[in-house]
């Protein structure tokens, strides 16, 4: 039976879960499996996180579901007993480390969850590359072109173009297709289609050389053209339609441009780990990727006792390394929360070790393949737009001070790059990169972690303290 | 160990410590700035950036004892003073706005206090003006139903804190001073008029030094010998989102912390002295309860700022003394040594700045220093220099 949380006033569970994605719903029915009680909680209307999107009204009807494994796994989370609190944003913590939340439909519905344990499954994010132009209405990125598609049937444009790097460009060029747009080519930076001693490792991952292999054979079937070591160059405004110069890499010939009506662009994920950091956990970088994850041990703990990382947070790796997580860490958390661990099976976290182990490996495999080309922000043009919110051009960010440099933080103070409604999560990164200051931790994440009504944080007065 | 010597060692490279080592520069002195962390990221940068001209209220959360406004009330007016050419004085936007602004009263009591307030800047030659509810509801259409009576100052303002210390302090380089960074002081020789200033990375001789390490004044203090009584606090700031402009004046609260004004980006930014969680090493957590009653008061009193979103709340040090009152001017057991701050330190910033300039130079005061010496807040007598 699934429980309807009560969206006003104060909550406890043994363990909250911040995010439904795969690794969220993963560690929730792990932990209420055996018993506890568990508050998941995630700000989409439905569960499925970014990977398992879930269709709903005409276009399930329409479609069929989207990842029916997802589906399976949300019904059982269901089942299992775990208060989900949809539509629920996480945007802060109080003293006494409670979850601050609101409702994202209702003003007055803040709630604080109080948990012995709390496991951050926030997933990740887009990165960005800036680009001249990339802020044009009709430039998208990978993610939200998938949103579109996938989910809401919606082709992102007539004709479109798909640029940056990693494998997700082909499964946006693959959902785009489906959704009726025209793809006039997909645009990757690297050259990881072109065997090479290296790609061999990709055997020890049938499953997913399938996967690409299905990929690959649906876009020669749309005659969908793969451009490996090029780059878009800017994307400018033509008529009501785009125009994107694309460049063949290291290479004398003219660059050449293509019109369409949206560009999208996909590099990769980085993790998020605000809500992991306003929780005091200490970060290191990812050995892979050199991006900022939690310090975690292997049962997903972090330095803060009582807080896990699982998913993404812990490192990008997929969706099977963050199922594999999420069980590992809930057992954890089982085995924390009870003095007995009689029925945690200790053969099946040894597999789920060895899965992960081997998912992992693929996934540093695959980063190698789609390295991030930190290099081009050297030459981003001065005038191009690093921080879209607040305006922010590259050449604002290259003439801070020299005492700033060091410091994301003074060089948010500066520029005001990362001052807007997305907080940073955009430019922050990028900025770091481009300054060479990436050896510091990311700018400090504020509360609140989504931009909140101050209406919504005011009525807590009443609604916390006079709760029974 | 690099050696480095000049007339005076700056500590702190906030707004006071940039404004300070700006007017030593002009008045011809060689000036070392030695920072602990980064420039203008401490209380500097994280203050509400208020220019307090009118008497000030007695009652930031958790202030234990009010501040004597008869004697901050020339201070103010001399710092508005400065305030209004600074921007052309450093050749910098600041983004100062001296548009004036309203301190609101609700209940009997504050109504009544506000009258007292007004009455007192008028003794003091400061020509505010009392206005009942709806007065100030002309003066200010978007003020909520529950203002019951407001006084009208013409001086009061506020400039971006993000750019007024860096604007000091770039000057003052361009004009030869040095800045240390990431210099934490970690000792004080102290003899008279000759001290050895140690760093990590340097050592820095110096005739003279000024103390203007915020909430770090009193730790600072004691690695010279010098046991000043002065505490920390952290108190927050909130900023929404950008919106069209509705305003140009500063708001605060005669009974309540709460102060409101509409910045240059469009956003609103709600100060008023909440507490933060508890100050570690100069560091405070941004506390919910404070954001939740910050908040509460800003929505009664403009209650357009409801429909708005929070994007971020963050908070910033202070130094307290015991009183309330700055403390600024020379240490009479340790000749040589300065110490500047306390309470409403970024308004004061450009007086301050003067102020210490014309001690070191061994001239006169611009202001009456009364009141505001280093001595009240000595600790214990047998701190003086060990000769």
């Amino acid at each position: 039976m699934s429980k309807q949380g009560r969206l006003t006033g104060d909550q406890t569970f043994d363990v909250a879960v911040v995010g439904g994605g795969p690794a969220g719903l993963s560690v929730a029915r792990t932990v209420a499996s055996h018993g506890f009680s568990v508050a998941l909680v995630d700000e989409n209307p439905h569960l499925g996180g970014q990977y398992f999107k879930q269709r709903t009204g005409a276009v399930l009807d329409q479609l069929g579901p989207h990842r029916p494994l997802g589906r399976q796994l949300i019904e059982d989370v269901q089942s299992a007993g775990v208060s989900c609190f949809t539509e629920t944003v996480v945007w802060g913590i109080d003293e006494s480390r409670a979850l601050l939340t609101s409702h994202a439909r209702s003003a007055t519905a803040a709630m604080r969850i109080t948990a012995r344990a709390i496991v951050v499954a926030t997933g990740a994010q887009e990165r960005t590359m800036p680009v001249p132009g990339w802020h044009l209405p009709g430039v998208m990125s990978a993610g939200n072109a998938l949103h579109l598609a996938a989910v809401n049937g919606v082709p992102p444009g007539r004709q479109v173009l798909i640029a940056g790097t990693g494998p997700f460009l082909l499964q946006v060029a693959d959902e785009v297709a489906r959704a009726g747009s025209q793809v006039m080519g997909v645009v990757e930076y690297n050259r990881p289609y072109t065997p090479s001693f290296a790609s061999i490792k990709a055997v020890e991952n049938p499953a997913r050389i399938k996967e690409f292999l299905a990929y690959r054979l649906e876009m020669a079937r749309r005659r969908i053209p793969l451009e490996q070591h090029t780059a878009v160059r800017s994307v400018v405004a033509s008529g009501s339609r785009l125009a994107a110069t694309l460049e063949r890499l290291g290479s004398a010939e003219p660059r050449t441009e293509v019109t369409v009506d949206a560009v999208i662009f996909g590099w990769g994920f980085q993790p998020s780990i605000e809500l992991v950091r306003l929780l005091g956990a200490d970060l290191r970088r990812d050995s892979h990727d050199g991006m900022w994850i939690p310090a975690i041990d292997q049962n997903f703990a972090t330095t803060t006792t009582g807080v896990y990382a699982v998913g993404e947070v812990a490192g990008v790796a997929g969706v099977h390394a963050a199922l594999a997580r999420g069980r590992i860490a809930g057992r954890a958390i089982v085995r924390a929360l009870k003095s007995t661990r009689a029925d945690v099976s200790d053969g099946d976290d040894a597999r789920d070790r060895r899965l992960l182990a081997r998912t992992e490996r693929f996934a540093t495999f695959v980063k190698n393949l789609y390295p991030f080309p930190t290099h081009e922000l050297r030459d981003l043009p001065e005038s191009t737009l690093v921080c879209r919110c607040e305006g922010v051009p590259a050449s604002a960010v290259r003439c801070v001070d020299t005492w700033a440099t060091t410091d994301p933080n003074a060089v948010k103070g500066e520029t005001r790059a990362g001052m807007g409604p997305c907080q940073g999560r955009e430019c922050a990164a990028v900025i770091q990169l481009i300054l060479g200051n990436d050896a510091s931790p990311p700018q400090t994440p504020r509360m609140p972690l989504r931009p909140i009504r101050t209406s919504t944080v005011a009525a807590m007065h009443s609604d916390l303290t006079e709760a029974p | 160990m690099s050696k480095v010597t000049a007339d005076v060692t700056v500590i702190g490279a906030g707004v006071l410590g940039s404004a300070v080592a700006y007017n030593l520069v002009q008045a011809g002195f060689s000036v070392v700035i030695a920072e602990r962390a980064i420039p203008n990221r401490e209380g500097s940068g994280a203050t509400a950036g208020n220019i307090h001209v009118q008497a000030i209220h007695r009652n930031r959360p958790g202030q234990e004892v009010p501040a004597d406004n008869a004697r901050f009330l020339p201070l103010q007016v001399a710092a508005a003073g400065m305030w209004q050419t600074l921007e052309e004085e450093l050749g910098a936007d600041l983004e100062v706005n001296q548009h004036g602004g309203l301190m609101v009263a609700e209940t009997e009591h504050e109504v009544a206090e506000l009258t007292e307030k007004n009455q007192l800047e008028a003794g003091l030659g400061l020509a505010c003006k009392l206005v009942d509810g709806d007065q100030a509801r002309e003066i200010l259409p978007t003020l909520g139903p529950t203002v019951a009576a407001a006084n009208w100052c013409p001086l009061d303002g506020y400039a971006n804190p993000l750019k007024v210390g860096p604007a000091y302090l770039r000057n003052a380089m361009h004009n030869g001073a040095q800045l240390l960074i990431d210099a934490p002081v970690l000792a004080i020789q102290a003899a008279p008029h000759r001290f050895l200033v140690s760093t990590p990375r340097d050592q820095i001789q110096s005739e003279y030094v000024v103390n203007a390490a915020g909430p770090w004044m009193g730790s600072v203090s004691q690695l010279a010998g010098i046991d000043l009584a002065l505490s920390g606090t952290s108190i927050q700031m909130h900023v929404t989102e950008r919106f069209p402009s509705s305003m140009n004046m500063l708001v605060q609260h005669v009974g309540e912390g709460l102060s409101i004004k509409q910045v240059a980006a469009g956003q609103m930014l709600i100060g008023g002295g909440w507490p933060s969680g508890p100050l570690t090493d100069g560091r405070g957590p941004v506390s919910s309860a404070s954001m939740v009653g910050n908040l509460a008061a800003a929505i009664r009193i403009m209650p357009e700022v409801a429909s708005l979103n929070l994007l971020r709340a963050w908070a910033g040090p202070l130094s307290i003394t015991p009183d309330e009152l700055p403390v600024v001017g020379e240490i009479a057991t340790a000749p040589g040594l300065f110490v500047v701050g306390g309470t409403y330190a970024f308004t004061l910033a450009p007086l301050w700045g003067r102020v210490i300039a014309a001690l070191v130079a061994g001239e006169q005061s611009p202001v009456d220093l009364d009141g505001l010496e280093p001595e009240r807040v000595l600790n214990t007598r047998a701190s003086s220099i060990n000769q």
